[in-house]
């Protein structure tokens, strides 16, 4: 695979990855795999051709990091002897030539991101400092090795002092993981008496997982044999123990398919024996014979552990990015369900309110048409005078209405008759009230929470909005199946026209009764409103359950339930839509459309790109 | 050597025995606090609080026969094991090892023969006993790691630490600074008394001074006042080491009868006085505050929703008929003796009247008049049904207000895990709906079958708080436009000579009363006649003023200004009764601390500056937050 794909597959993934985190309200830190894959990833571009490796000394608190890197280097650097821990910078040592031909440019060329200053006197590294800053010195020297004897066409080692991953100076933590995630090569520095503290091994645990070199260097023993019986007891007790969770940790794949423990296994182990003044003369490899600590360092081949670098970072971004899009096919799944959830509660409420109001007058008036279309004309002529003043009482009842109600109250803005509109937006009201508490209990974590505040915001947003009025498609399902009834109950057809408006004629009697004694005292406003013009006779006389009755024997009651239906169905729609359309977005606001943007995420183009970062980069 | 543990000499009082009615005092009311926080455990701060209280409770149920426990607490390979063993002068008692780390994984307890019936329990732990090598009456014990990769050794170590009176928390050169433990230290410090041991001074020679008092600064940033009396240095693990020396005159004194229970009351004191830190009550203040703020900002929207309403004119009118019924009642006791009979005659007839103002049937004829007259009747009956006509006046969109400041409290309440408190306390009804409440305990009568009647026919429910609130602000209005109307010049004028006028005519009668009776002459029926009607009509320039200057009191645009600052809340008042009950446990658990402090104090004192006790955070220095220092 050409190393040019591999960076577009990178790029991509720098694209996508942190939408994704963000749809999943990823809270966790970062793996360091994937931070690193971004850095080498970046340096590599900025590189072009000539490639330079970083190497850094990572360890706990007091085990003689920066007495290791004066030691290497000549360049002095504070350690922390009386005064621990140390709140201080990173250090670099430049190669000499480096920094004489190519100048900064080049050299943010190889830490870009990086805040790079020269370090001219060694308390700079004591100055409070931003994340990211690395203090830079040229060294001609490593180890006593002349920095010549690497290869004339590659830049050479960068040597970089990092502080301690482990004391009180939480911001020294962080200064020395945003170097691991840059340096292909890793000196991890411990002392013999905390090489199995938990967060030592943890530390060192990332360093397998995204070093491309790893040396392990035992400071403050008795002796070498010390170290290595030491470093046996990790390898071959703590890491293999089955009561522990580390053998599982180590478990994992390196990008050549080895387990970071027989990774581990075959990095090489340098001693430090304990010494007041310590020297780099005492500082061995544990088996005799292997090559010192700096000559190991300058004789790496550039290209080759770059390629590495990237490799292994790539291979452990890859897994990562897999559980990623797991994760994010869960989510979807579980945004589904919450929004079918959704969906279902808005239907029950719209139900609900539908359900809570039914227009019978308008039901009733629907079956008289259809009733008296069906008369023969001998009862027409009949009950004719009934028919007309029950006509003309339905005729001007509004204008009725409005005049006794002026006569017997001064006019008010929003008066207390009830009519359809309001009694259904007083039950929207509290139906909205009821789902936001419902929703309230059961929110999924990942939406956030719903506090008192926004609630109040999405209700009163919604109460300000008006509820369009019904459309007519159900009237047109209950005129069919009143036609119907009509013409299977031919009898009751006629006579029921005469029965209602006997009944209109003797309810509005009462009503204006009602009206002019009591001021409507015993509630006629209260029917008359919600039955409107056609629901007089049934709510002004009291007469509903009569009616029902009546409704029973005529066999109409079927074609009340059908029209109950029709009604409850489409308004119960309609409702629904008007709170999807005015209560959710005040509640949900962007939570829909991220569960949308979660749904379309290109999940699968995440697999494949991540299965490219595991094959290996080439050059031309 | 004998059985008995040596005890201070005869007849002296014994340390601190003067503060043990105090401590128990104050252990009771630490334990009722205690309880009182259970209404609220699903609020974090108080059930977090509630869980240090227990464990401070904890201390004072150790029986006295169980020994001091010295617990060491120290990262992987500090030289925990080969201190032990030096301190107690058994070499390899608790195995060590140079080239193994997390070697030790059991507790060894050096232990005095006599004591191994009263151990401390340590439940699931199976720790290894090394008899001797220890006085009677303390227990040392040497513990695994607490920072190492092996999880199951700090767990370990925390259990014995649970139990420990005394901590040595031992460390080395190198590894002073490490966070784990540090913040292990930190975590446990308000709980314990604390020695601190630097091993390995000899591998340091020439810096070691520079080291330990590095070291010490460490351990005074948590807080300490870190003296030399509890810092110890040790060179070498040889038992004949100066320092171990010193150390083990501390730790290992013989046992002193009152070391034990003076521990405990100790630690009992320290613990519970850290739960009561101020840091810890805090966020009962924070609370208080912002249920404050809540609840102000509710009752200032219901508020401008009531007064918006009530200047709607059908509210408004109906309010202002209401409260001139209120006034005249008043106004009967403010009108002089002579007026009284006629304005009370008037108060009387006054509810008949607005019933009727209120229907204004006329209109419908006779049967309309009748009606008119039959819901006067009940109004009159019952008083309450003009007020439930105002509440109605105030309209839909005031009753949605009042409906959603109600569900923002419950649901602030909610939000907070605070909405069980109280819901106990408001069932009993407090405040402004303590007067219907006591109207719905009087045995259903006449009144309340109307008033059943009546609501059964009303549009919606009323509010009862609402209801409460229409009625005290009717009666203020009332009690108010009558004391306008009665006081000022024009008021005190109208009320004197209405009275005068009054006084006038009925001096006049009495006087040729007398006069007829001196002279005995007979008054003609005319004259009495006369005489009642002069009587009746001077009461009526009175009336006549005291009702005009009432309808200018009462007049819709002036209600408010009746009524000045507003009242208690309509709606959500269990806000305020959860604000209340929260700043009422902020004030509790400072005024507890402040005892705690006091008690903790002189105790301090009584023990004295010595090592056998430990050194132990003053109090209010504990740092809740981690002192780890950020970027």
């Amino acid at each position: 695979m050409k190393l040019e794909s591999f960076l577009n597959a990178t790029d991509r993934l720098a694209a996508l990855v942190p939408e994704l985190l963000r749809l999943l309200g990823y809270r966790e830190k970062l793996p360091t795999g994937w931070s690193a894959l971004l850095e080498r990833a970046g340096a590599l571009r900025r590189q072009g051709g000539r490639l330079a490796l970083v190497a850094t000394l990572y360890g706990p608190t007091g085990a003689g990091k920066s007495t290791l890197f004066r030691n290497l280097t000549g360049i002095e650097v504070p350690a922390g002897d009386e005064i621990r821990p140390l709140s201080r910078g990173c250090a670099m040592a430049v190669p000499d030539q480096w920094d004489q031909a190519d100048g900064e440019p080049a050299l943010r060329a190889v830490l870009p991101g990086f805040d790079l200053r020269p370090l001219d006197r060694p308390e700079r590294l004591r100055q409070e400092d931003g994340q990211g800053l690395v203090w830079y010195r040229s060294a001609e020297r490593l180890g006593g090795e002349s920095r010549s004897q690497a290869k004339a066409d590659t830049p050479g080692l960068f040597l970089v002092d990092v502080p301690d991953f482990n004391s009180l100076e939480i911001a020294n933590h962080e200064r020395a993981e945003r170097v691991l995630r840059r340096a292909e090569v890793v000196v991890f520095v411990v002392t013999g008496d905390s090489y199995a503290d938990q967060k030592v091994v943890e530390e060192l645990a990332r360093c397998c997982q995204v070093a491309a070199r790893l040396v392990i260097l035992i400071t403050k023993v008795a002796s070498p044999e010390k170290a290595q019986l030491k470093w046996a007891d990790l390898l071959n007790d703590k890491l293999t123990r089955t009561d522990l969770p580390w053998r599982a940790k180590f478990q994992g794949k390196r990008e050549d398919g080895r387990t970071l423990e027989a990774f581990l296994r075959e990095c090489p182990v340098h001693a430090w024996p304990f010494s007041a003044h310590p020297t780099l003369e005492d500082l061995r490899p544990v088996t005799a014979g292997a090559p010192t600590l700096a000559s190991l360092l300058l004789g790496l081949d550039a290209e080759k552990v770059a390629a590495e670098g990237l490799l292994q970072a790539g291979a452990s971004s890859a897994e990562w990015v897999g559980q990623l899009a797991g994760r994010a096919d869960a989510a979807r799944g579980e945004r589904q369900r919450w929004r079918a959830s959704l969906d279902d509660d808005l239907a029950r409420a719209g139900l609900a309110v539908a359900g809570h109001e039914f227009p019978i007058g308008r039901t009733l008036e629907v079956l008289m048409e259809e009733a008296r279309a069906g008369q023969n004309q001998v009862f027409r002529w009949i009950t004719y005078p009934f028919s007309r003043i029950s006509a003309w009482m339905q005729g001007g009842f509004q204008m009725v209405t409005e005049a006794i109600r002026s006569a017997i109250r001064k006019p008010t803005p929003g008066g207390e008759l009830v009519r359809l509109e309001d009694a259904e937006r007083k039950s929207l009201k509290r139906v909205a009230e009821e789902l936001v508490d419902k929703w309230r209990d059961r929110w999924p974590a990942w939406v956030g929470s719903l506090d008192s505040g926004q609630c109040r915001k999405a209700c009163d947003t919604l109460g300000a909005i008006a509820l369009a009025s019904p459309q007519t498609n159900w009237e047109e399902a209950l005129r069919l199946s009143a036609r119907d009834w009509v013409e299977k109950h031919p009898t009751w057809a006629h006579t029921l026209p005469v029965v209602l408006d006997l009944t209109t004629v003797g309810g509005l009697g009462l009503f204006v009764l009602d009206i002019s004694t009591t001021g409507g005292l015993l509630g006629s406003h209260v029917v008359l409103g919600s039955l409107g013009a056609g629901g007089l006779m049934a709510g002004g006389a009291g007469l509903a359950a009569m009616l029902a009755r009546m409704a029973d024997n005529m066999h109409f009651k079927s074609v009340l339930e059908d029209a109950d239906r029709a009604w409850r169905e489409q308004r119960g729609r309609e409702i629904a839509e008007h709170l999807r359309q005015h209560l959710l977005p005040g509640i949900l606001g962007d939570k829909l459309k991220d569960a949308d943007r979660l749904t379309s995420f290109p999940v699968e183009e995440m697999r494949r790109l991540a299965g490219e970062l595991t094959r290996k980069p080439t050059h031309d | 050597m004998t059985d008995q543990i040596p005890s201070r000499s005869e007849g002296k009082s014994p340390l601190g025995a003067s503060l043990l009615p105090w401590i128990a005092a104050l252990a009771g009311r630490v334990g009722n606090f205690r309880k009182d926080l259970l209404a609220a455990d699903s609020w974090a701060p108080a059930a977090g609080l509630g869980v240090e209280l227990d464990r401070a409770l904890s201390a004072l149920e150790v029986p006295p026969s169980v020994p001091v426990l010295v617990v060491m607490l120290g990262g992987t390979g500090v030289g925990k094991s080969e201190l032990f063993n030096a301190l107690i002068d058994r070499p390899g008692a608790s195995p060590s090892s140079d080239t193994v780390r997390c070697h030790t994984s059991q507790p060894f307890l050096a232990v005095h023969p006599l004591d191994r019936a009263h151990l401390p329990s340590l439940q699931g732990l199976e720790p290894i006993l090394v008899e001797g090598g220890v006085p009677r009456g303390v227990v040392l014990a040497d513990t695994p790691d607490i920072d190492g990769m092996i999880e199951r050794h700090h767990g370990v170590t925390r259990q014995v630490l649970e139990r420990a009176d005394l901590v040595l928390f031992v460390t080395d050169p190198d590894r002073r600074a490490n966070l784990q433990v540090l913040e292990e230290l930190r975590r446990w410090a308000p709980r314990k008394r604390w020695l601190f041991v630097l091993t390995k001074a000899d591998k340091y020679a020439d810096t070691i001074d520079a080291i330990a008092r590095d070291f010490a600064k460490r351990v005074e940033e948590i807080g300490f006042a870190l003296d030399r009396e509890s810092q110890f240095v040790v060179a070498s693990v040889r038992p004949s080491d100066a320092g171990i020396e010193r150390l083990r005159q501390a730790v290992l004194r013989p046992g002193d009868e009152n070391r034990m229970p003076l521990l405990r009351q100790d630690a009992f004191l320290r613990q519970a006085a850290h739960a009561l830190s101020a840091g810890h009550l805090h966020p009962f203040q924070m609370e208080a505050d912002r249920l404050g703020a809540l609840a102000d900002r509710g009752r200032a929207r219901q508020e401008q929703a009531y007064w918006e309403a009530l200047s709607q004119p059908r509210a408004a009118d109906a309010f202002a008929r209401v409260v001139k019924q209120s006034a005249w009642k008043e106004i009967s006791e403010r009108s002089g003796p002579f007026l009284f009979p006629a304005v009370w005659a008037r108060a009387r007839m006054q509810p008949l009247a607005t019933g009727w103002a209120l229907t204004r049937g006329l209109r419908g004829g006779l049967l309309g008049v009748a009606g008119a007259l039959g819901a006067s009747a009940l109004w009159a009956l019952r008083g309450l049904s003009p007020l439930r006509h105002i509440a109605e006046a105030l309209g839909e969109s005031f009753r949605d207000t009042l409906s959603a400041v109600e569900h923002d409290a419950r649901r602030a309440l909610e939000d907070a895990g605070l909405d069980r408190i109280g819901v106990v306390g408001s069932v009993k009804g407090q405040g402004s709906t303590g007067s219907l409440a006591a109207k719905a305990e009087v045995p259903p009568g006449l009144g309340e079958a109307v008033d059943g009647f009546l609501k059964q026919w009303t549009l919606s429910d009323v509010h009862p708080e609402l209801l409460g609130r229409v009625e005290q602000d009717v009666e203020t209005a009332g009690r108010e436009s009558a004391r306008l109307a009665t006081s000022g010049f024009g008021g005190v004028v109208s009320v004197f000579l209405g009275n005068a006028l009054v006084a006038g005519m009925v001096g006049w009668v009495a006087w040729r009363l007398g006069k007829s009776w001196w002279l005995e002459t007979d008054l003609s029926t005319s004259f009495f006649l006369q005489a009642a009607t002069l009587v009746v009509v001077s009461l009526l320039p009175g009336m006549l003023f005291l009702a005009w200057r009432l309808a200018n009191q009462v007049h819709p645009r002036r209600l408010r200004g009746l009524l000045g600052k507003h009242a208690g809340p309509i709606a959500g008042g269990q806000l305020e009764r959860v604000r209340e009950t929260a700043a009422g446990w902020f004030r509790q658990g400072m005024d507890i601390a402040k005892s705690l402090e006091e008690a903790q104090r002189l105790l301090s004192a009584d023990l004295g500056a010595d090592a056998t006790w430990g050194t132990s955070l003053p109090a209010r220095s504990a740092q809740p937050a981690s002192h780890a220092r950020k970027a």
